[in-house]
């Protein structure tokens, strides 16, 4: 019983490891991991959506072949290898970006929120807000590969699917631009089955980047469970899943509002 | 008289598809004075609504292709760039569709996509936008407009949403309307509504409609010329009353004949043999032989042209050319 009510009391139980409260330990895990999958999402989102409108758009177009190949290419990427070889060639060969971490750790910044963008921003080190910058880019382009993929076709399809519509053609007989006839009235009806996969893949984000966590040593809540896995500290274990299980069902309860938002012909009583 | 708002000059609109190119509109002449009401019969499938779209310039490319001439204010605008074509949709031509129950966006008010017409074409200010709104919808006999500028085009019935319709594409006071069987999905009193309510719209402003239509019905009530289509070419143009009490072309008499009449109780309603041609099957002779009963050797493999008579009352079927029509006409309405 004390698995079932603890949790909703905030007791996570004590780590077998550091015997301290996995309440207390694991929010700046949790911070981390939701900072680096914000990121990703919104690289994610911003490239994916982009990308199904104008390959809908302008259909068989030149760019929508090599959009969709591309989108094929990173749904079947192994992210750990894509992981590794932005750390060769990038970090290594190039020398541009750091290979692993957060921050630069010579000179940290107090964590407040644990979310290191705002943290240094509110710290007004401007200086370490870009180091954060650069460190987040790699482990958030690696971890947007496969979200960006499935966005762009899933938009895609979509808007295919929407533009075909009649009041498409209303919009078109308006005398409308061809950009707002596809950005407004085509995108806002083709967002339901675009936002559901945004928020199914911001919960496996959540969850699931223990690997890519792993490959560049980012102190996330992957990293806390792997961890914790390798030392058998089960009640770190639980409690990680249970955190993660529980932000997956916050973002199904938020995608579901947004429905409403998006349709007024969905109404919940 | 005028000029003529529209001028069409052999429009020929094809398609490119598996099989090919495939011509849906063949090289058609009409035209539509200003204020008047032109119906635009023919069944379903002979090319109505592609010739609307291809007035409007919403053909889709690169699929589609415009050839041919459509005059509007004496200016070709087949073919004319997207710019252009942007500037006369909504505000000079507007469109109204068959289908009311999916023609308005789902996902705005009826405010917004009324307004959203003016903010393309007027440069008004929120408020006058506004106002003309609901004047408008008022104007289409639609009580509580002020509310239902906030509603949601599923909250509206039918006949509420094509009297949406017409008021979003006479909001602008366009010249023409092209209504492209706006009542056809409707049951019948809200059809009869609807027509009134275009025909009082036509008489109060100077807009003049293209009513495109397969009910011979609807053109009695509302138009005074009438063009008939047949697998994409006209096949009979004329005055109304003229092509009522005196259709010549073998197609017109049928679709006459197929028009229920209370007064006269039949065990069946006639209706043609047949069916429209596929577009693309021939291109050669009368495209209405296979299912004409007067159809002879020659008009299988020589096309009629459009011949002139009285009143302006044009018919293309051989015939017409030596005389034997008149038999035609008799044995019909004798
Ligand atoms: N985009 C298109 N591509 C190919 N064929 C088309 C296209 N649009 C219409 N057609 C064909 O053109 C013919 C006439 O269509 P339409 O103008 O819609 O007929 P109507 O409005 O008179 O019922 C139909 O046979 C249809 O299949
Ligand atoms: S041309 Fe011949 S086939 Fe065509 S309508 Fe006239 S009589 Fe019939
Ligand atoms: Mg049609």
């Amino acid at each position: 019983m004390g698995l079932l009510i603890g949790p909703v009391k905030g007791d996570l139980g004590v780590s077998l490891k550091t015997n301290s409260p996995v309440s207390e330990e694991i929010g700046p895990y949790l911070m981390a991991t939701i900072e680096l999958a914000l990121i990703a999402m919104i690289i994610a989102v911003v490239i994916g959506v982009n990308a199904g409108i104008i390959s809908a758009w302008f259909q068989n177009s030149w760019f929508d072949y090599v959009a969709m190949v591309i989108a094929l290419i990173g749904l079947s990427m192994p992210i750990f290898w894509l992981g590794l070889m932005e750390q060769y060639i990038i970090s290594i060969q190039w020398d541009l970006l750091p290979t692993t971490g957060r921050d630069n750790i010579r000179d940290p910044v107090e964590a407040i929120t644990g979310l290191y963008l705002i943290d240094t921003l509110m710290a007004g080190r401007v200086d370490q807000f870009f180091e954060v910058i650069k460190h987040l880019i790699l482990p958030g382009l690696a971890l947007a590969t496969i979200p960006m993929a499935i966005i762009a076709r899933m938009t895609r399809s979509s808007m295919l699917e929407v533009m075909r519509s009649d009041f498409i053609r209303t919009a078109r007989a308006k005398g409308m631009k061809m950009f707002w006839v596809v950005y407004k009235h085509s995108f806002k009806n083709a967002l339901i089955p675009v936002v559901t996969v945004i928020g199914l893949q911001t919960g496996l984000l959540l969850g699931g980047a223990i690997l890519t966590e792993n490959i560049f040593g980012w102190p996330g809540i992957g990293t806390y469970i792997y961890d914790a896995i390798l030392s058998r500290d089960y009640p770190v274990i639980q409690s990680g899943i249970l955190v993660i299980a529980f932000l997956f069902v916050m973002i199904n309860l938020v995608v579901d509002l947004l429905y409403a938002a998006i349709d007024p012909r969905i109404k919940y009583k | 008289m005028d000029e003529p708002i529209i001028k069409v000059n052999g429009l020929r609109t094809s398609f490119r598809t598996d099989d090919g190119v495939i011509p849906v509109v063949n090289s058609i002449d009409f035209h539509v004075n200003p204020g008047e009401v032109l119906g635009i019969v023919g069944e379903s499938g002979c090319g109505k609504s592609v010739t609307s779209l291809s007035i409007m310039g919403l053909v889709s490319s690169p699929a589609g292709k415009v050839e041919g001439e459509i005059l509007f204010k004496g200016e070709n605008i087949a073919n004319a760039s997207e710019a252009k074509m942007r500037k006369i949709r909504g505000n000079d031509i507007a469109m109204i569709f068959q289908e009311p129950m999916t023609s308005l966006n789902p996902v705005f008010t009826i405010g917004e996509q009324l307004v959203e017409t003016l903010r393309i074409h007027k440069k008004w200010n929120k408020k006058q936008a506004r106002n003309r709104a609901v004047e408008m919808l008022k104007l289409v006999g639609l009580g509580r407009a002020e509310e239902l500028l906030k509603e949601y085009p599923h909250q509206l019935s039918g006949g509420m949403r094509q009297r949406v319709m017409i008021a979003m594409a006479m909001i602008c006071e366009p010249k023409l309307l092209i209504a492209d069987e706006p009542t056809t999905a409707l049951d019948v009193t809200i059809q009869a509504q609807i027509l009134e309510l275009m025909k009082n719209l036509n008489k109060e402003t100077d807009t003049a409609i293209m009513m495109i239509t397969h009910d011979l019905g609807v053109v009695a009530q509302m138009c005074e010329r009438v063009i008939v289509m047949y697998a994409g070419k006209v096949i009979e143009e004329g005055n109304v009353q003229t092509i009522f009490q005196n259709p010549k072309h073998p197609y017109t008499v049928g679709l006459l004949q197929s028009i229920p009449d209370m007064r006269i109780k039949k065990e069946r309603l006639y209706s043609i043999p047949g069916n429209v041609p596929k577009p693309g099957t021939s291109n050669l002779g009368c495209q209405f032989a296979p299912r004409c009963s007067h159809a002879m050797e020659q008009c299988i493999n020589e096309t009629p042209s459009l011949l002139e008579f009285n009143e302006g009352q044009h018919v293309r079927c051989w015939l017409y050319e030596d005389g034997k029509g008149a038999a035609l006409h008799e044995s019909n309405i004798g």
